[in-house]
């Protein structure tokens, strides 16, 4: 069995054995108090990502919406015509963020070119279409929002696995490991105590014969 | 791998998201982009809206002795789910909380979430060993 431990039954080994279960209990309370914070973050990021969910679809469709009263007002060619001469550049800037120790990204639309003028001409087209244009406009804003918080979900989540595996790691094989080490070596020095303690009566037992 | 080197590693990885050295509000307030250099080598940039908002909630001579991020201290002495945090930054948290300010503010996790919630890049999570 000592081999199959792989541990010596000595007392040295036993004081060794419990220094180290203190410290892997130790690891396991803080990478759990880890866990419970991730998830805290986690469940965070969800609730806002159903919210900008919602803004999103909400401005789409009524972009959409703005988008077909434009083509029925001013006619599809005239409308997919101005969209060729829209401005698309769109600046993004990305910048890294820290949730838990997790590196997120933090997507902003640069507000200099937010709102650019439209590049398509004034003649031939109606109000309606630079309504259609906000709209869009502002359902992009959205739309960056959403995918921001979705790759901060995505790292968050991979983490949450991580952890959750090194916790599970500590918590069912580590820790059980080393107290059947310890249960182990206990047992043994216990049997060595008994042994010496039934020799020790064995011995005085004789030398009482012989003396008697 | 060694049970002590592998949890000793995974102790140093619980902190490896703190800054080298924390800024002023005042500082992150008068930088073009505010970061943060971290241990891990990364920078951590601070929401210019959550800076506005920190600066309006406090007085002006706290600007100058707040520092950024403030650290919300994971001890596992305290309890499951229990955060502490001390100095100005206690009181800070207090009055973003509406709570009664005082030098070291306990908070449960319902109340962690919430600061969060408010301050998601100026507050950063300390795991004390």
């Amino acid at each position: 069995m000592a081999t199959a431990l792989g541990v010596a039954p000595t007392r040295m080994e036993l004081i060794k054995l419990r220094r180290r279960i203190a410290l892997a209990q130790k690891g396991h309370d803080l990478l759990r108090e880890k866990m419970d914070a991730l998830i805290m973050e986690f469940f965070g990021i969800l609730r806002e990502i159903e919210d900008v969910r919602k803004n999103a679809l909400e401005s789409l469709s009524k972009a959409f919406g703005q988008l077909s009263i434009c083509q029925a007002e001013i006619g599809t060619i005239e409308t997919l015509q101005a969209a060729r001469e829209m401005k698309r550049d769109v600046t993004l800037r990305i910048q890294t963020r820290y949730l838990m120790g997790v590196s997120v990204p933090h997507v902003e639309i640069d507000q200099d070119k937010k709102a650019p003028l439209p590049g398509y001409s004034i003649h031939g087209t109606s109000a309606v279409l630079d309504k259609a244009t906000a709209a869009f406009v502002q359902a992009l804003a959205h739309l960056v929002k959403l995918a921001e918080l979705e790759a901060a979900a995505y790292a968050l989540a991979r983490e949450l696995e991580r952890t959750k595996r090194r916790v599970n790691a500590l918590e069912h094989v580590l820790i059980p490991r080393l107290q059947q080490m310890i249960k182990f070596i206990q047992s043994r020095l216990d049997e060595i105590e008994r042994e010496n303690f039934t020799r020790l009566k064995r011995i005085k037992a004789i030398l009482e014969r012989r003396h008697q | 791998m060694d049970i002590e080197a592998f949890i000793r590693q995974e102790q140093a990885k619980l902190n490896a998201h703190l800054p080298r050295e924390r800024i002023t509000l005042a500082e992150a307030l008068n930088a073009s982009e505010p970061y943060v250099e971290l241990k891990n080598g990364g920078r951590h940039y601070f929401d210019k809206k959550e800076l506005d908002l920190l600066a309006t909630a406090l007085p002006k001579d706290w600007h100058s002795s707040l520092r950024l991020p403030m650290l919300i201290r994971i001890d596992r002495k305290l309890g499951s789910g229990t955060a502490k945090l001390v100095g100005l930054e206690a009181r800070v948290a207090a009055k973003v909380l509406n709570k009664n300010e005082s030098d070291e503010l306990i908070l449960y996790r319902p109340e962690i979430m919430s600061l969060r919630r408010k301050l998601p890049t100026t507050t950063e999570y300390l795991f004390v060993p």
